[in-house]
This record gives C-alpha cells, structure tokens and sequence, in this order.
C-alpha cells in the first residue's frame, strides 16, 4: 500500500516537473518575443531616419534645381528659372493626360512625400513651390528645413529660403 | 468445580487434541497469509517495476517533443536571423549607393561579410540582391554600372558626374578586387588615357597586345582594347570578357563605338558611348544589354534636364534686353533636345559643345545670367 503510494507521487512528482517547465518554456518565449517585436520597432525607427537623410541629400544635391556657374556649382543655391520650369514639368506629367514619365520618375526618388520650397523675402513676403507632392498625404510625416539662398537669373539677385522635405509614414 | 478458563486453556494446549487441531488451523493459516503475502508482494514489485518503466518512457518521450520543439526553434531563428541581416546589409547597401553617388568623383571602399551581390538591368526590370537570400531592392531610375555578380568581402564605389555641357546625371561605377580589368595599349594615346582614369585602388593592369595574360585565380577578366586585338589572352573563357573601344571624338572624353564580346570572342552586340562616363560604364558592366538598360536610364534624365534647361533658356531669352545675350539663348535652346537616344550621340555631343561655347561667350564681358 504504502509502496503502491510511493510510486504515485513520484509519477505526480514528474508531471509536475514537465508542467513547470512547459510553463516556463512558455513564459520564456512570450517575454522573448516582446523584445524582439521592440528591436524591429527600434530597427524600423533607424530605416525611416535613414531614408529620410537620403531624402535630403538627393533633394539637396538635384543637378535640376542647383545652382551653377558654369562648372562650378554652388552649394546650398537653388537657381529660381529652374524651380520654375521643374514644377510645371512635374505638374503638367502629374496631371491627368499627361505624360506620366517625369512624375514616376521623381516618386520613385522622392517615395511617399513633399519637396517645397519657400522664398523668405527681406519685405517678409513669402513664395512657395510646391516642386512634388504625392496625392496620399499622411499626418504622420517627418520633415527636415534646409536653408538654401535662392538665386533668380533674370534680376541677378539672391534671397534667403528653405527647402522643406517631408516624407510620410 | 473446574475453573473456565483453566478448562480453555487444557483445551487449546498442544498437548490436547483440541488444541493441536487449532494450533495446526493457525499455522494453516499463517501459511496461507504468508503465501498470499508473497504473491501480493511479488505483484507489486511488478507494478512498481512497470510504473517505474513507464515513467522513464514517459520522460523520454517529454524530453525528446521538447527538444525538438527548441530545434525548430533554434532553425527558424537562425533562418529569419539571416534574412534579418540579408534585409539590413541590402537597406544599408542602398543607402550608401544613393548618397555616395551625390559625392561626385569620390571613390570609396566597403568592407562587406563574404557575400554575393547580383546586378540585374533589363526591359521594365532593375534590381540588385543578395544572391544568398532572395532579398532583393529594386532600383529602376539609380544609374549604377557593375558586373552582374560581385563576390567578395569587399566593395568599390566610384561617382563621375556625366555633364553634357551642365550636369546632368551621377554615374556610380561598382566593383571589386576580384575582378581584373586589363588595357590593352594601342597606337594612339586613348589605352593610356584610360588607365590614367581608373582609379589606383582597383585591380588593373596596362599591357601590350601581344603580351600573355594568364590566370591569376581572380573571379572575371575584363579586357579592354581600341585598335589593337589581343592575341594572348590565357584567361578562361567563362571568365572573361572583352570591350572593343573605337573613339570617334579627340579624345576618350568624346563619343564612339564599343562592341562587347564573351570569352569565346562572340559578339554580345555594339552600341555607342557619349562622354568619358559612359565609357567607364561600357568597361565596368560586362554585357551590351547591362550597358544600354543603365544608359536608357541615363537618357531618361538627360531629357527631363533638357527641359529644365529649354525653358530656362526660354524665360532668359525673353527676361534679357541685351539682344546679343537673346541670340545666345535662343541658340541654346533650338540645340537642347529634349528626346534623345544613344544613337544620337554625336549630335548630342556636338550640341554640347555648341551650348558649352554660347556659355563661355556669356562670361566673357556680357552682363547677362549664364545658360548654365
């Protein structure tokens, strides 16, 4: 009888080990993959910010809208007739009928975002170009202000302004 | 009178016949619980035995679904932990491509882990992958000229702005040091002006036609000639290929002819470069397919600055008084072309020159705002 009990509670005995150790299997697993979904959350937070310092050294660096003096460009100037003509290029292939090409071409650099730029006059007058701007805004957007001088050819005369990038998310 | 109990006594003593019958009834009986007790004791130590047993296998088999339970674990770790690393090495890659390629003649080299970077440039379809994952990025509009596989531990990055007279594009040329690039010298100075070029760091070598070029063990053998056709190439055939180089302008900063050849020496297809940095395109990709898909896309960019280009022109030629400066606009914008192919690359060549000519003209002594 007592014999009988023995060899009972010893297989109780094994039960129970397995039992807490499933148990703690289980709790390992959940706590492991809390953290793991925080480093992908980290790592996707890093992939944005990387993206959008692209972002702003391809917009910043556009042989399109730079300015230049024969072959000497000039950083941080962006030419006024070439912002002009851009923005009605990308305007006119965004437009419905249009050729489609020069608009594919930017989003596929740009991605899912606004590339502006504003003109700060010394009369405190403010002009804005939209140069891109994808139809599906978001609110929630990261956005870097670069100062850059704006250069207009036709009157010779610099101003002071900004290059705005957003980039939705 | 007889006491009872003495009586019961008499009666059960051994010596009474009574009492012998009881004492054997006992014994009897003792024997009986004693050979049950036996029996009872036996079967328990069976069932102890087996329950024993039964036990150990239980436990084995638990510990064995455990153990595979953290096997597949520990493999499906492992495999995501490697497209994990495949996913952030490609991301990183493309970072580093697109801004090194805004850095115009930096050169820059990349310590990699040991793996195999694939190139792909075709109708609709452009993307760069790690060859060990299926990871791949897609890169339609990047202009990146390189071999179609990149093995090693190791990456060259090397950006030329491509200028036709005003920038208009980044060219990145990508390679290793796996990959040999040999000039073959010819009778002009074009072979020469080529090495001088290519950067120091790549592995390059600069030699006559009829010298041997033998097997050294690198991954592919890029062969370079103008007018004078190796005959001493001991490299093997699948690793090696050749360009043909036929330069119309001057200069090997002008435009020509380029023929791609395989290792048997078969024709991949001719085609034709404009400018030094579409040269150094044709030697860094090693197919005249790779060639012209990257250079279409150099073309779709060359017409979107040609039209920024005309209408700024355009609004110059109609902002400025000075009627000598209009001419030069007007000039300039009837030159700038705004659908163009390779196959035009002498005439967009010469146009170049022309604009590059109405600009200089411009500095001199005008009062007027540059073309460009």
């Amino acid at each position: 009888m007592i014999k009988r009990k023995k060899a009972q509670v010893q297989m109780g005995e094994s039960f129970a080990i397995i039992i807490i150790v499933i148990i703690m299997i289980v709790l390992g697993l959940i706590f492991y993959s809390k953290i793991k979904s925080e480093d992908i959350s980290k790592k996707e937070l890093l992939f944005d910010e990387l993206s959008m310092v692209e972002l702003a050294q391809i917009a910043g660096a556009l042989p399109e809208i730079h300015c230049s003096s024969a072959d000497v460009s000039d950083s941080n100037c962006i030419d006024l007739l070439k912002i002009n003509a851009l923005e009605e290029i990308i305007t006119s292939s965004s437009a419905s009928g249009g050729d489609k090409t020069a608009f594919y071409y930017y989003r596929e650099i740009f991605g899912r975002g606004k590339i502006m730029i504003r003109e700060i006059g010394l009369d405190g007058t403010i002009n804005e170009w939209i140069l891109y701007k994808t139809d599906n805004e978001s609110l929630s957007q990261n956005t870097i202000f670069s100062p850059v001088s704006i250069y207009n050819p036709s009157t010779n005369t610099k101003s002071f302004g900004m290059l705005i990038i957003t980039k939705y998310t | 009178m007889i006491d009872t109990n003495n009586k019961n006594q008499i009666q059960n003593s051994c010596f009474h016949p009574k009492g012998q019958s009881l004492i054997f009834g006992i014994n009897k009986k003792r024997h009986t619980l004693n050979l049950k007790n036996k029996i009872l004791r036996f079967l328990l130590m069976k069932k102890a035995q087996i329950a024993i047993q039964f036990n150990w296998i239980f436990i084995f088999i638990v510990g064995a679904i455990i153990l595979a339970f953290f096997l597949v674990v520990i493999k499906s770790q492992t495999t995501e932990s490697n497209a994990e690393v495949a996913a952030e090495l490609i991301n990183n890659l493309e970072t580093i491509i697109k801004t090194s390629q805004q850095s115009k003649g930096s050169f820059k080299s990349l310590s990699l882990p040991t793996v195999t970077i694939g190139f792909t440039c075709e109708e609709d379809i452009s993307f760069f992958e790690l060859k060990e994952s299926s990871y791949k990025k897609d890169n339609p509009f990047d202009i990146i000229f390189a071999p179609e596989e990149i093995s090693g531990n190791n990456l060259f990055m090397w950006s030329l702005e491509w200028k036709l007279p005003y920038p208009v594009a980044h060219f990145q040329y990508l390679t290793n040091n796996r990959i040999k690039y040999v000039i073959i010298d010819d009778t002009s100075s074009f072979a020469e002006e080529l090495n001088k070029t290519l950067p120091k760091n790549i592995t390059k070598s600069f030699i006559s036609s009829n010298e041997a070029v033998v097997d050294q063990n690198y991954d592919h053998y890029r062969i370079i000639y103008f007018d004078t056709k190796p005959t001493n190439i001991n490299t093997p055939e699948k690793k090696t290929s050749y360009l043909n180089v036929t330069v119309s302008g001057t200069n090997i900063d002008s435009y020509g002819e380029l023929e791609f050849f395989n290792g048997n020496k078969d024709s991949l297809g001719k085609n034709k470069f404009l400018k030094l940095e579409s040269l150094l395109g044709a030697v860094f990709s090693n197919t005249e397919e790779f060639y012209n898909c990257t250079m279409k896309k150099a073309f779709e960019r060359l017409n979107i600055i040609n039209s920024v280009h005309n209408n700024r022109a355009n609004n110059l030629s109609q902002s400025q008084i000075d009627s000598t400066c209009k001419i030069l606009y007007l000039t300039t914008e009837q030159a700038i072309l705004t659908t163009l192919e390779l196959k035009d690359a002498h005439t967009i060549y010469i146009n170049a020159q022309d604009i590059k000519k109405y600009n200089e003209d411009l500095m001199r002594g005008k009062n007027c705002p540059l073309i460009y």
